[in-house]
């Protein structure tokens, strides 16, 4: 009775369930990329890290406290016995999108419902502005069209790897409760900057007092650092970003006010009750799930990092996308643009 | 809002002859988006030589040392992470009971603001402490080397706990000494085993403390392990009130008790013979009548 | 909508602006990218999708001169008519709404106590529907719920001719209520095999339940049997002297005084 159960569910399996009507009235108004050509299953990618205890253990090879001797023969023994038993293939994994994020080629309105991005607010919470990215209201909840999200999504993926690639300093901002991780993975993968912590009202407006004791380097097109200009640092005003990335808008309204004064360009996670005029480039999307905004983050940080893998291979044949600091201009002072030993020879 | 000004017509002028360099740069064949679908990738013909020695010599850009430079505490930040990532890695090791672990001296939180350069609150400071005490918490005979260094340089210059306290015991003469302090009392106790004759500064029990009350919290420590008239005690006691020696003689009647009888510690830290009342008068500040009394409003 | 602000919409204007004054000396590097990608026009409205109720049946006509009847697709629109709309709420979002949805209601009201059963909301993927095919109620990675007789009775209106709701209720309730019963059925004698096995399950939580409440029950006896004595002492020493039947429980009862206080 089992082999005739397992065979009817290969079966069912193996006929094309037929899709369901509703994604099909929005599949066809996604901008057409070839997203099934792309999606190759995203577990090939996943290189789960190497168990520490093995490494640690195989580079102490000399067991020599009993201790290290249990631990290498668990893992000895593990490792004999790992392949006994059931492998659990298809399971939900928290962590995956944070270690192992998406592709900006991957982005499907599946993946997107599945990371629940279309929930929005309670419809009293609205902010009209928002009413072109709400595709309608479903149990008093608004809830936002997913081919806008998608579209919106890779406009801004490709801001953020246009910005990379002309080696621009991207600020990755997600200050709500659990985005830590993933900001801090999206700035290493963009080589970004992130804050998971409070914004420090004034750190652009405000710079010198802020941000003036923390450690500049110049570096050349490869990203080498080059240590002959360390003297030339001093007393120069300090950097300001030219793109920030805002997942929760809603609690950084300093930070989207100051990149506002300082004329930066801003991306964000607009949820329907947040104003889309506060950032230059909306992403319509739900920015209380952790999930979703992970996902998102996930997806900028690994534009930026394509983005940087092109800068650095036009600067390794010897070209930039960018106006490069010239070593002259390095040497002036930055406030009176004369040459920092002019004032003292006067004198 | 430029156009608002008389010199508008010249900026826009200006802007005018700004134009080409804002055109469109020219699509090159290597450029893709990584929203696009990847191509099959074409082998590229070889590049020609490039002078490298000029090249990677000539400074691009300036940009920040560290990632966390627009947090305004880059160093501590970085701390914070690289810690979280070994504790993360190191997450399955066998760890010991936080009793059991090798006794740290981390940085004090001024000595760690030196450290990092960076003025870090004391709420920061606690929660990356914590990190260090896990990672301290891992069995020391397979520790490995990346946390023993990266532990190491949080430790302040210096073992303070390299040496060792003796443990007071009672003297040749069959004295144990506790001293105690309580508001602004202080109090010495000579504890004798005898026959329960109790001397406060030369004078009996009942001449210094006139309330019963006071009389019974200072033999407190005695009378609730029933050995009144097992021990005979000299008692000093210098500063405060009535209430404040009483009790200053409790505690230190506590702590000499228990060079006598060790094992009587639980009975005493219940009845509370041996907690320490920390509190003092808190002083007053200007403005204030009393530590916080305001001074009564009055409307002219 | 009151004041809006379009500073950050208008970065690229005002960077342009700004080194065309001259107050900056250079122009950001990502001028090219904004001017290339410009940001989208957030505050043009839109006319919100609509969305209208539809139902798909199968319906068999006959048709002249032919032996065979003929079986149509019929899509019936929702039949209340919408109502034109106040021009101030042309551009406010509309309800979704799902055949099932109707049907969804309908079995729940009658199964409430199917909403009582974990289910599992979460997916990894997003694309489970591709794996279900609904000409049968039980699918793959999908626990049995009451979802699925909505879904089972929705396929059998969309796709079996003249098939009336009920009907569908009917079928897709009986498949549902004979999957469960032999769920049931597993269940017990697993349990029961378990227990031939030696496995013991201990009290069931009814039976610690019951242990909990009569432990209060006791120690409320043990109160009152005390709490009444005290007041039955009060009472006494209020009437006065007593005659001598009542001085002797009296006596009686200062001799278990003792006992009283402690508790």
């Amino acid at each position: 009775m089992i082999i005739r159960r397992t065979c009817r569910q290969l079966l069912a399996l193996s006929q094309r369930a037929p899709v369901s009507s509703r994604f099909q009235s929005t599949l066809p108004e996604t901008p057409v990329t070839p997203v099934q050509a792309v999606q190759t299953s995203p577990k090939d990618e996943i290189t789960r890290p190497e168990n520490p205890l093995l490494e640690m253990v195989q580079a102490q090879a000399g067991a020599n406290t009993s201790a290290q001797q249990e631990i290498a023969a668990e893992e000895s023994h593990r490792k004999n016995f790992s392949k006994l038993g059931t492998t659990v293939r298809t399971f939900y994994d928290p962590e995956n999108v944070i270690r192992n994020p998406p592709k900006p080629s991957q982005i499907s309105l599946e993946m997107l419902l599945a990371a629940q991005t279309h929930l929005g607010h309670s419809t009293s919470r609205w902010n009209p502005q928002n009413s072109r990215y709400i595709f309608g209201i479903r149990e008093g909840v608004h809830i936002i069209s997913l081919d806008v999200t998608a579209a919106y999504l890779r406009r801004a993926a490709k801001v953020v790897e246009e910005v990379a690639a002309r080696g621009g300093l991207i600020l990755f901002a997600g200050t709500r409760k659990g985005q830590k991780r993933a900001v801090v993975k999206a700035a290493e993968l963009a080589k970004g900057y992130h804050i998971f912590e409070r914004w420090i009202p004034g750190s652009l407006t405000n710079g010198e007092q802020i941000l003036g004791h923390c450690e500049t380097k110049v570096v050349n097109a490869l990203d080498e650092e080059l240590p002959d200009f360390k003297a030339d640092l001093a007393d120069r005003p300090s950097l300001k970003p030219d793109l920030v990335i805002c997942l929760n808008p809603l609690e950084n309204v300093v930070l989207l006010h100051e990149c506002g004064l300082n004329n930066v360009p801003t991306i964000g996670i607009i949820d329907t009750d947040a104003d889309p005029t506060r950032v230059t480039y909306p992403i319509p999307a739900n920015d209380d799930s952790l999930r979703a905004t992970c996902l998102i983050a996930g997806i900028l940080g690994r534009a930026g990092e394509a983005g940087q893998a092109r800068r650095l291979k036009m600067a390794q044949e010897g070209r930039t996308t960018y106006q490069p600091i010239k070593a002259e201009v390095l040497h002036l002072d930055p406030f009176t643009g004369q040459p920092p030993g002019g004032e003292g020879q006067k004198k | 809002m430029a156009w608002h000004k008389s010199t508008s017509l010249a900026q826009a002028m200006r802007s005018l002859r700004l134009t080409p360099t804002l055109s469109k740069p020219k699509p090159s064949l290597s450029r893709t988006y990584a929203t696009e679908a990847e191509a099959a990738s074409v082998p590229a013909a070889a590049a020609p030589e490039i002078n490298f020695e000029a090249f990677t010599q000539k400074p691009a850009r300036i940009i920040p040392s560290s990632p966390s430079y627009f947090s305004g505490s880059p160093r501590f930040i970085d701390h914070v992470l690289q810690l979280e990532s070994l504790q993360a890695k190191y997450a399955s090791l066998p760890t010991v009971a936080t009793s059991d672990a090798p006794r740290m001296a981390w940085f004090k939180l001024p000595q760690f603001r030196d450290y990092v350069g960076e003025p870090v609150p004391m709420k920061k400071y606690k929660s990356l402490l914590k990190i260090l005490q896990r990672l301290n918490r891992i069995q020391p005979e397979i520790r490995p080397n990346e946390v023993q260094t990266t532990l190491s340089a949080f430790l302040r210059p210096g073992n303070p706990y390299a040496v060792e306290t003796i443990p007071r015991t009672v003297d040749e003469h069959g004295r144990a000494r506790g001293k105690g302090k309580r508001k602004e009392s202080t109090a010495v106790v000579q504890l004798v085993e005898g026959e329960g004759e109790v001397l406060v500064n030369g004078k009996s029990l009942v001449e210094v403390f006139k309330r019963v009350h006071d009389r019974e919290s200072a033999l407190w420590a005695l009378r609730c392990t029933q050995r009144l008239d097992k021990y005979n005690a000299w008692i000093t006691v210098r500063g405060g009130g009535v209430t404040g020696q009483a009790e200053a003689i409790t505690l230190a009647l506590g702590r000499a008790l228990l060079l006598h009888e060790p094992g009587l510690k639980p009975v005493l830290r219940k009845a509370g013979a041996i907690t320490v009342d920390a509190r003092r008068v808190e002083r007053k500040k200007p403005g204030r009548v009393k530590a916080r009394k305001m001074p009564t409003w009055v409307k002219r | 909508m009151g004041k809006v602000n379009l500073t950050a919409l208008r970065v690229r204007q005002t960077a342009l602006n700004q080194f065309a004054s001259g107050k900056t000396s250079k122009l950001p590097q990502w001028v090219g990218v904004v001017g290339e990608i410009p940001p989208a026009e957030t505050l043009i409205r839109t006319r919100p999708p609509q969305h209208q109720l539809v139902h798909r049946r199968l319906k068999t006509v006959t048709v002249p001169y032919s032996e065979k009847p003929k079986v149509t697709v019929s899509l019936e629109y929702q039949e209340k008519r919408i109502k034109p709309k106040k021009a101030s709420r042309l551009f406010q979002p509309v309800e979704i709404k799902y055949e099932e949805d109707q049907l969804r209601s309908k079995f729940f009201r009658d199964h409430p106590w199917e909403l009582a059963r974990p289910r599992v909301l979460l997916e990894s993927t997003g694309k489970d529907f591709e794996n279900y095919d609904w000409r049968r109620i039980e699918q793959p990675g999908k626990r049995l719920d009451g979802e699925s007789v909505v879904q089972r009775q929705l396929w059998l209106l969309n796709h079996v001719p003249d098939i009336t709701e009920s009907a569908a209720y009917d079928i897709a309730r009986r498949e549902f209520y004979r999957l469960r019963l032999k769920e049931d059925i597993q269940r017990r004698v697993a349990a029961e095999e378990a227990e031939a096995y030696g496995a013991k399950f201990g009290p069931s939580y009814m039976e610690i339940g019951m242990k909990l409440e009569n432990e209060q029950y006791d120690k409320w006896v043990t109160w009152a049997r005390s709490a009444a004595q005290v007041q039955d002492q009060r009472h006494a020493a209020l009437t006065g002297a007593p005659d001598l039947g009542d001085a002797g429980e009296a006596s009686e009862l200062e001799m278990e005084e003792p006992e009283a206080v402690p508790a």
